[in-house]
């Protein structure tokens, strides 16, 4: 059996819906590079952990594994891996990471905007650029919950001071926010 | 009535509130102007970090085609499967290589066995005992200064050499 003729067998059981993996990547892949991309600052990696989450997935249903929860498989994933590539990225370099996904085209004043952005979310926790990115992305405080570990109840407090730092950060480095 | 936390009102313009919890919300803010203008606030900071974060990847995104995936993929199972070939002795049954040990092993026993030891040869090396007799005067020069050299061999014979 070629190996496209088993992604379009694969199935998922998930509120009894039964969709194949190629759907599955085509409508998250999108959505988890944007999250990757801010997390770790550059596009290569970020597509890397994109494809690792998807070929972990795929190893998953082909050995017969049924995941219930896919979003949140996905999600938890994909961060998880951006927060191991943040560790490589710590360890490999003392300086503050302001990564050359930043400084790729646009006029002079967006990719400084864009380099300002950056070390303001490389001061946060891992966790909070996290959760900061998601809120970003419009997800809801319970996919927020169930992909960072936070209790659902406390997402709206780690939230709300999450927005503080960050507001602080960007004025200390005199963004202009409003 | 006090007034409403940072994290609630957060809560409130996210629309994550249960009915009862956001129809009090609802009441407080009708009656209490500094927490309309702090919600004001929330949301006008929410909608600017957002944009600002949304502009980090503006940038549309390529999805690659799933082949490319699937491809690199066969060539991670490859590698997973040779890295167990290898691992399991490069494939021979577990007979062979008892067989293939003990041959070895018996071939190194016999070579030590028939290897033909001899001593090794004494050493035919002259020590001699040497001292350096010198008396250094500071003030003559060192072409007149005069050193005697004591030589001692084996057998108890002493020269002195000047």
């Amino acid at each position: 059996m070629s190996q496209n003729s088993l992604l379009l067998r694969l199935s998922i059981n998930a509120f009894n819906q039964l969709r194949t993996f190629e759907e599955i990547y085509t409508e998250n892949y999108a959505r988890l590079h944007n999250v990757a991309v801010k997390m770790v600052g550059d596009r290569e990696n970020a597509s890397d952990i994109v494809q690792e989450v998807f070929i972990g997935l795929y190893e998953k249903l082909s050995g017969g594994t049924v995941v219930l929860y896919l979003n949140t498989y996905l999600y938890r994933a994909t961060l998880n891996k951006c927060f191991d590539c943040m560790n490589r990225q710590k360890r490999y370099s003392t300086l503050e990471i302001v990564p050359e996904d930043s400084v790729e085209d646009g006029s002079l004043e967006s990719r400084e905007r864009k380099v300002v952005i950056r070390r303001a979310l490389s001061k946060l926790k891992p966790v909070e650029r996290a959760i900061l990115i998601m809120y970003s992305e419009d997800f809801s405080y319970k996919e927020i919950s169930d992909a960072t570990g936070i209790r659902f109840s406390s997402v709206g407090k780690t939230l709300a001071r999450t927005l503080d730092k960050m507001e602080n950060q960007l004025k200390s480095q005199r963004y202009e926010l409003y | 009535m006090n007034c409403i936390d940072k994290d609630i009102l957060q809560r409130y313009l996210d629309g994550e509130m249960d009915p009862d919890q956001k129809a009090q919300v609802d009441k407080h803010l009708k009656e209490c102007q500094p927490c309309r203008i702090q919600l004001e606030l929330l949301q006008t900071r929410a909608v600017h970090i957002k944009k600002a974060l949304k502009n980090l990847s503006d940038k549309e995104v390529v999805i690659p085609p799933l082949s490319s995936m699937v491809d690199g993929k066969r060539s991670v199972i490859e590698s997973k499967e040779l890295q167990h070939k290898n691992a399991s002795g490069n494939g021979w049954k577990p007979v062979t290589r008892l067989f293939y040990g003990i041959a070895v092993a018996c071939a190194i026993i016999l070579l030590f066995l028939y290897t033909p030891w001899t001593k090794p040869e004494e050493s035919q090396d002259v020590i001699q005992m040497q001292a350096v007799i010198q008396e250094v005067d500071a003030n003559r020069p060192y072409s007149e200064q005069e050193t005697v050299i004591t030589v001692i061999d084996p057998d108890g014979k002493v020269t002195y050499l000047k």
